[in-house]
């Protein structure tokens, strides 16, 4: 492996801290792929570079939660996930163009439900449900929404719970959950003015 | 209500046993206000996800244009990139002529048989071993591979799921696990069409250790003998060996 990548790998697994330092290196580190993309796949500057910004966050979450095997550089890795991520982008572009849709794409977590559930879920996943938790996400408090940001970005309970000086991970997760429900309440409320 | 979400989180982080899985899925399908609270909780991780990245990428790139850029492939000369195309023509020409040299050699067989049987029967629609196949089209191997695994354990006889998921790890040049799935596929009773042999011999043949292409000769030669599916591919390779 690269000293270069063994670097950026231990210190995307290490503290918050250094873990972010490691997140702009490799951000910048393959910047230009973002101009490879407009040229291969003819998408345009702001296309291109949320396709990159996508798929820099995926490799990192992959390879803090140990999903990455190593066996490629990180230079391959990070370039298939972009390439993925322009491909989808296409796709995306090119149905918007030709249909209006009433449910949007969604997030990879459902291919784990089989076909009858996944297709029930489908259906009641839909662009004013998103734009409402959008909205709501704002409506819920700085506290609640940094919480769930960095379970999202891939911290531990107990990770978050030394971050943000919290007694134990059991008192982060009861409070995530609590603030998960919260912007569930508002999103109803919402929904039935 | 908070009940219920730390219970579809526990699904969605795989905590939950078989027995419990199943009945969340039931309960998917036959609670309507469950369901609301799956696809609200499927939907508020989307956009938590979006938010994070925006918020990730203003940080990110406010430090790309604060620190000196790096050095861009996009940068170098024009001369320079003429002359790379050119070298990579020479090469292109030179690995060219050299495969074609070695075309008929058995790896290269195996090889070819791969990328042809997989772009014949891969195309994509909407269960679960379509969507695997479709990330497979994709490159997507580790998401593919969890759909085919996931289609393979909930239906423990489902042969189609066995060899995607072989086929997958062969992609991946996982040879040991590739060869795991296709033994266990071989050993499948009652299946209209069995290639699992065949496709044992297709890996050892990538494989190609010491001793391979002998074991693989022997799967071959019975592929034949007992008309398995893939009979014609192996006896037109064997009289190449």
């Amino acid at each position: 492996m690269l000293q270069q990548d063994s670097q950026i790998l231990n210190g995307l697994k290490s503290q918050y801290v250094e873990r972010c330092r490691q997140e702009k290196i490799l951000y910048q580190q393959y910047y230009y792929f973002i101009d490879e993309g407009s040229r291969k796949y003819n998408l345009n500057y702001d296309d291109s570079f949320s396709a990159y910004s996508d798929a820099v966050l995926s490799a990192i979450h992959n390879i803090v939660e140990n999903r990455f095997d190593g066996r490629s550089s990180i230079k391959t890795y990070l370039y298939q996930i972009f390439s993925n991520k322009c491909i989808d982008l296409i796709r995306k572009n090119t149905t918007n163009k030709q249909q209006v849709h009433k449910t949007m794409p969604v997030a990879d977590i459902i291919s784990q439900l089989p076909d009858n559930a996944k297709n029930t879920i489908e259906r009641l996943v839909t662009n004013e449900l998103k734009a409402n938790i959008k909205k709501q996400l704002e409506a819920i408090g700085q506290k609640c929404k940094e919480l769930l940001l960095m379970f999202e970005d891939g911290l531990t309970d107990r990770e978050i719970a030394e971050l943000l000086s919290y007694s134990n991970a059991a008192v982060v997760k009861t409070t995530r959950l609590r603030c998960l429900d919260k912007l569930r309440e508002k999103v109803a409320v919402s929904n039935a003015n | 209500m908070q009940g219920n979400l730390e219970y579809i989180e526990s699904y969605f982080k795989q905590d939950l046993n078989e027995d419990e899985r199943t009945a969340f899925e039931t309960k998917c399908e036959t609670d309507k206000a469950f369901a609301n609270e799956v696809a609200f909780y499927i939907t508020a991780k989307q956009v938590l996800r979006e938010t994070l990245l925006e918020q990730k990428t203003g940080e990110w790139k406010k430090d790309a244009e604060e620190e000196t850029p790096v050095i861009s492939i996009a940068k170098k000369s024009t001369l320079l990139r003429w002359v790379a195309y050119a070298a990579a023509a020479c090469l292109l020409l030179t690995v060219s002529l050299f495969l074609f040299e070695a075309k008929d050699s058995p790896q290269k067989l195996a090889s070819a048989y791969v990328s042809k049987i997989l772009s014949q029967t891969m195309d994509a629609s909407h269960d679960s071993l379509q969507l695997g196949i479709a990330a497979y089209n994709n490159k997507e191997y580790d998401k593919a591979l969890q759909l085919f695994e996931g289609v393979a354990q909930r239906d423990l006889l489902n042969g189609d799921a066995k060899k995607y998921t072989g086929l997958t790890y062969l992609r991946q040049s996982n040879y040991e696990k590739a060869l795991e799935q296709f033994d266990a596929l071989a050993n499948m009773q009652g299946l209209h069409s069995n290639p699992g042999n065949f496709l044992k011999a297709v890996t050892l043949l990538e494989r190609n250790n010491p001793g391979d292409k002998d074991e693989a000769k022997i799967l071959l030669q019975k592929v034949v003998t007992e008309k398995e599916d893939g009979s014609e591919e192996a006896a037109a390779w064997l009289k190449k060996f």
